[in-house]
Formats: structure tokens, sequence, C-alpha cells
């Protein structure tokens, strides 16, 4: 463990009675911690939700926390578990809420704006190209098993080491390696794939 | 070192977590492979559309809804958020409330003054007979009034009550203040008439 870690030390008071060291917790992780679950089971109010959960097992916690890891780690393993859980339901086989709502943005957008109008203006194209490139590597990034979308977001964007991305995925250094290496390797082809059917 | 495991050293050194001597000897290899650049590049390039995804608020009732469920859990009566109007109608009671609060009580007292509350028999007895109250023993007959000062002080304080036929002994008390500022106004005006 890391004796650097506020987080611990926040977590740390809280278990030793200190209510007010939970509410910075959340401040600081509630909403990375979203945008790693909206990611995740791709549906805003459901990512709401396990936030909440998320935090609620964490104060539930407080009787039984042992500062062994990073806090982060221990708390996105957390939500880890609980977006696995969730994604594993039945009814998690209908179509993505938010993922198709920006897909279909940004096709909206693709499909509406006439080329020649949009050319007048660099900004508007610099930002539907955005808007193109981040609408595919959205769409690959939900494509990707479960384990390999969640290692590399939380080594690549959250900047977790991958001995803490193990800890959240309750794995190995070596699995998160791999895990992040492949999620990688099929963004880069899916993302090219995207493209090249675009120019196609 | 077969392209595979080159590959993966490459999503590695991205995420820093090869050693600073492996890192070093791999970034001479990119530079002197243009393949490998590339691969390099296009890795970075995914990340930095990860990075660039558009990203929703945090719904700014998530926290309310949050410490309801805690409070919930933890048996707190819940602190429901108060809707503006409410609040409203709070200011504008405790604006309104003192000074009307103020007037209804100074009305009771007057009209309570003026008027005299009709009272039945039975409420009579009832205040005339405070069981807990009242501190006077019945006696069956009324004690004599005492002939002399001295014997006056002999008597004990229940003894003088029931002979003044006082209700309570805070009565007497205030008999025995007066006789005190009876006394003083007669030495006072003794000293007068001295002077004089």
């Amino acid at each position: 463990m890391r004796d650097a870690d506020p987080d611990v030390e926040r977590m740390v008071a809280f278990c030793g009675g200190d209510d007010s060291a939970f509410e910075p917790l959340f401040d600081r992780w509630g909403r990375p911690l979203f945008h790693y679950l909206e990611r995740m089971v791709r549906d805003s109010a459901c990512a709401e939700e396990l936030v909440q959960e998320t935090f609620l097992r964490v104060y539930c916690a407080r009787d039984r926390y042992r500062p062994e890891a990073r806090f982060s780690s221990w708390l996105y393993r957390i939500a880890t578990n609980l977006a696995l859980n969730e994604l594993r339901r039945p009814r998690r086989s209908r179509p993505h809420a938010s993922t198709d709502q920006t897909s279909d943005r940004a096709d909206a957008a693709l499909q509406s704006v006439p080329l020649q109008l949009v050319s007048e203006e660099p900004d508007a194209l610099k930002q539907l190209d955005m808007r193109r490139r981040t609408g595919h590597v959205e769409q690959a990034l939900s494509q990707l098993p479960e384990r390999q979308g969640m290692a590399l977001w939380l080594s690549a964007v959250e900047g977790m080491s991958y001995a803490e991305v193990a800890l959240a995925l309750e794995t190995t250094e070596k699995s998160v390696k791999a895990l992040v290496h492949r999620a990688r390797v099929a963004l880069v082809a899916k993302v090219g794939e995207g493209e090249v059917k675009e120019r196609a | 070192m077969r392209d595979e495991d080159l590959d993966r050293e490459l999503s590695a050194l991205l995420d820093g977590e090869l050693t600073p001597a492996r890192a070093r000897e791999l970034r001479e290899k990119v530079e002197a492979d243009p393949r490998l650049r590339e691969r390099l590049a296009a890795f970075e390039s995914v990340d930095q559309r990860l990075r660039s995804l558009p990203r929703s608020p945090l719904p700014a009732d998530l926290r309310a809804r949050l410490q309801q469920r805690i409070d919930q859990l933890a048996g707190r009566p819940e602190r429901e958020p108060v809707p503006q109007e409410s609040l409203r109608s709070r200011a504008s009671l405790a604006r309104w409330g003192a000074p009307l609060a103020a007037a209804v009580a100074a009305g009771l007292v007057a009209g309570w003054l003026i008027w005299p509350i009709p009272v039945s028999d039975e409420s009579v007895q009832l205040l005339q007979v405070p069981a807990q109250t009242r501190v006077i023993p019945e006696q069956p007959s009324p004690v004599p009034l005492p002939e002399s000062d001295t014997a006056v002080a002999d008597l004990s304080d229940e003894e003088l009550a029931i002979a003044f036929e006082l209700e309570t002994l805070r009565d007497l008390d205030l008999i025995r203040e007066l006789d005190l500022l009876e006394a003083l106004v007669g030495m006072e005006t003794m000293e007068e008439e001295g002077r004089g």
C-alpha cells in the first residue's frame, strides 16, 4: 500500500467515525467512476444507480475496510463487480441507450449537414471529424469483451498502473498486460475498418 | 523477440510499465523501424480518442440521492429537499408569525382580565381542594386567636396559618413581610420625631 494515498487516509478517518471524510471521496471519485460505468454498461441511468450502489458499499464497509491498496483500486473493484453483474443480467441483451444515442447523434450529424456548407467553416469541419472519430472508437469500445474494455479504460484513460488495474479486476498484472494489449489491437483494427468503410 | 511480443511491449511502453532501461532500448528500435513507429502511433491515437470521448456530467442530484439512501440505511430521518415555495412560506411565517402570536396572547390576557370566566360549582370544589398543594391540615375547629405577641411567637407556622385562616404558608410570609415593613416605617417615624 502506498501511504501517500490521501483517499486511503480519508477512508481510514471515515472508518474511525469521521463522517465528514466520506464526502470528499465522493467528490473525487464520483465523476470518473460514473464515466467508467457509463462506458461499461452503456446506459447512463444504470451507471448512476451503480455509482450510488458502489458508494453505498463503501459506506457499509467502514467496519471491515483494510487499507491494503490504493483506495481507487478498491473502489473500482467494487464498481467493476457490480457492472459485470449488471451486464450478465438477461435484460442486458437489448441495445445500449447511451452508445446508440451518441452514435445516432453522430450519424444524424453526418447525414443531415451538407458537406459543402460544413466545408465553409473549418471549425465545424474539425468538430465533425472529431465526432466521426470518437463515434468510431466508442462503437469499437462497446464491441470489445467486457474485461478488455475495462482494463484498457482503467489503464489508458484513468491512468492506473497494471498492478492497480489487476486489483480492480481481481486478476494478475500479467493478465492485465495481455488484456490491455488485446484491447488496443482490437480497437486499432475496428477503428481502422470503420474509417475505411466511411471512405468507401 | 517475436512480432507479437514486440507489439505487446509497445503497449506496455505507452502505459509506462517498462523498466527505464527496457523503455530506452525499445524507443531506439522504434526510431529505427518505420513499421514499429506506425504501430506505436496507432496505439497512441486510439488512447487519445478514448480520452477525448464525450463525457456526460455527473447528475446534480446524485449526491442527494446517495445521501438519502445512506440515511435510510443508517435509520436516520430522510432529508428531503425543501421546495422553494415552501421555503418562501416559511420565511413569510417567520416574518409575520411572531408579532401575530404576541397580539393573540395580549388579546387573551386582556379578555381574561375584562370578562370573568364562568366557573361551575364542580370546578370550584376542585380548585378549593388541591390535594397535592394544600399545606394546611384540616382542623375540626379554629384555633383561638393568640392574646399576646409572646403567645404568637410560640405558635408554629401551621398553627398561625390556621389561626388566621390562611390558605397557604406563603400568605403567612407575606404577612410577616408586611409586619417587618410596618416596623421599619415605625422606626423611621420614631427617628424623625427624635430629631425633631
